[in-house]
């Protein structure tokens, strides 16, 4: 199993089957000889690469909200020139079936969306992505402003991802910019 | 008063301590009217689970809450508070100095202790919802003046989570950034379409 491509084509096999029969089902409900069958994939596959279905669902969710958080940095990293482009349907970075998982888990309380959280908490790492332009002496002088900047962002465009309009998020994203603009003036988002 | 409230207001109290070591889903009525040192029948007269206090105790902060962010927000009425930068505060001192009741507090680290993002989401939907209005009235894009509102109130609440998450502390650098908003300048009346 060295070839991560397979791997990750396994992976999206499963993830395509699990939100199938998550719209029937309840999380608790779906076995792993399920999920397999449903994937058309035998339960020795799906057992070379996880112990158990838990731990199939925690790296399911994990990816889903990671992928939902690189997608609002590309969307941000766009800037303003790019949103036109940065919206198309088809160039999102999340397809439909990603996107009605994460609609599932963010309808979810059981798991206390424990990845979301951790998620917008590894802000600042997430900010380093976003900003490889930033002097050093920016990030640390407004340390506070942009902290608060980007959790607002994340939290406030994240679900957006769960029913997509570009037009909605289009049009967030310019309010977002526009509070760029005022909170930090004469610095450019991004190159 | 009236008898009903001060039974509610008693009760919900006791739930406050309650909370400390637990959490909601633990908590039985034996042990809350122990704590309340009241009769079952008393209880039963009042609420009819625990989850019923537990809401009339996070009603009655909300509307505690939106109020002290709408004077933060909208009219800059803000006590004099912490200058240093890059410091942090224990966040019960800070939700004291902002004129949270101690209650208040209990409640809110109850919230972040136990990550409840639903209820949290509830907040900041209220806060959202509460201005509105005050948005039309001064003259400002509501659609746009709500989603600056939820922006604000995201960004806020959430990284408190997270530098309280931490150690029970809040990064005054956030307080800072709040203080130092001005949201008449980000909002010019009837400048949208």
């Amino acid at each position: 199993m060295n070839n991560s491509n397979a791997d990750a084509r396994i992976f999206r096999r499963l993830r395509t089957a699990y939100a199938q029969l998550l719209q029937e089902n309840g999380i608790d409900e779906i076995t792993v000889t399920e999920l397999t069958g449903q994937a058309d994939m035998s339960r020795a596959t799906f057992y070379l690469h996880y112990s158990n279905m838990d731990e199939f669902r925690n790296e399911c969710f994990r990816h889903i909200v990671t992928t939902a958080l690189r997608q609002c940095g590309l969307w941000f990293e766009a800037g303003r020139d790019g949103i036109e482009e940065a919206h198309k349907k088809k160039n999102l970075i999340m397809n439909q079936n990603d996107r009605d998982l994460f609609r599932f888990y963010m309808s979810q309380e059981i798991y206390k969306q424990y990845h979301y959280i951790s998620t917008i908490f590894d802000m600042r790492t997430a900010m380093h992505i976003f900003t490889d332009t930033w002097s050093d002496a920016f990030i640390d002088e407004n340390s506070g402003k942009l902290t608060v900047f980007f959790t607002g962002f994340i939290v406030n465009t994240m679900p957006n991802l769960t029913n997509y309009s570009s037009k909605q998020v289009r049009r967030e994203m310019e309010y977002i910019f526009e509070i760029w603009d005022y909170l930090f003036p004469g610095q450019t988002e991004n190159t | 008063m009236d008898k009903t409230i001060v039974n509610k207001n008693h009760i919900a109290d006791a739930l406050i301590e309650l909370l400390q070591d637990n959490t909601v889903e633990t908590i039985t009525v034996s042990q809350l009217t122990e704590k309340a040192q009241i009769g079952k029948s008393t209880f039963y007269r009042t609420f009819s689970d625990i989850y019923e206090v537990f809401d009339y105790l996070f009603c009655d902060f909300c509307e505690r809450c939106l109020h002290i962010m709408t004077k933060l927000f909208l009219y800059k009425d803000v006590p004099h508070v912490l200058t240093e930068r890059k410091t942090l505060m224990p966040a019960a001192e800070i939700f004291n100095q902002f004129g949270l009741l101690p209650k208040d507090t209990a409640l809110m680290q109850y919230l972040f202790r136990t990550n409840n993002i639903r209820l949290l989401k509830q907040l900041i939907d209220r806060f959202q919802q509460s201005t509105v209005p005050l948005a039309q009235q001064a003259g400002f894009d509501p659609q746009k003046a709500s989603y600056f509102a939820r922006f604000i109130a995201n960004g806020t609440v959430f990284s408190m989570l997270e530098s309280y998450r931490r150690q029970d502390t809040i990064d005054t650098d956030i307080i800072l950034f709040l203080l130092s908003l001005d949201i008449t300048a980000i909002l010019p009346g009837g400048d949208s379409q």
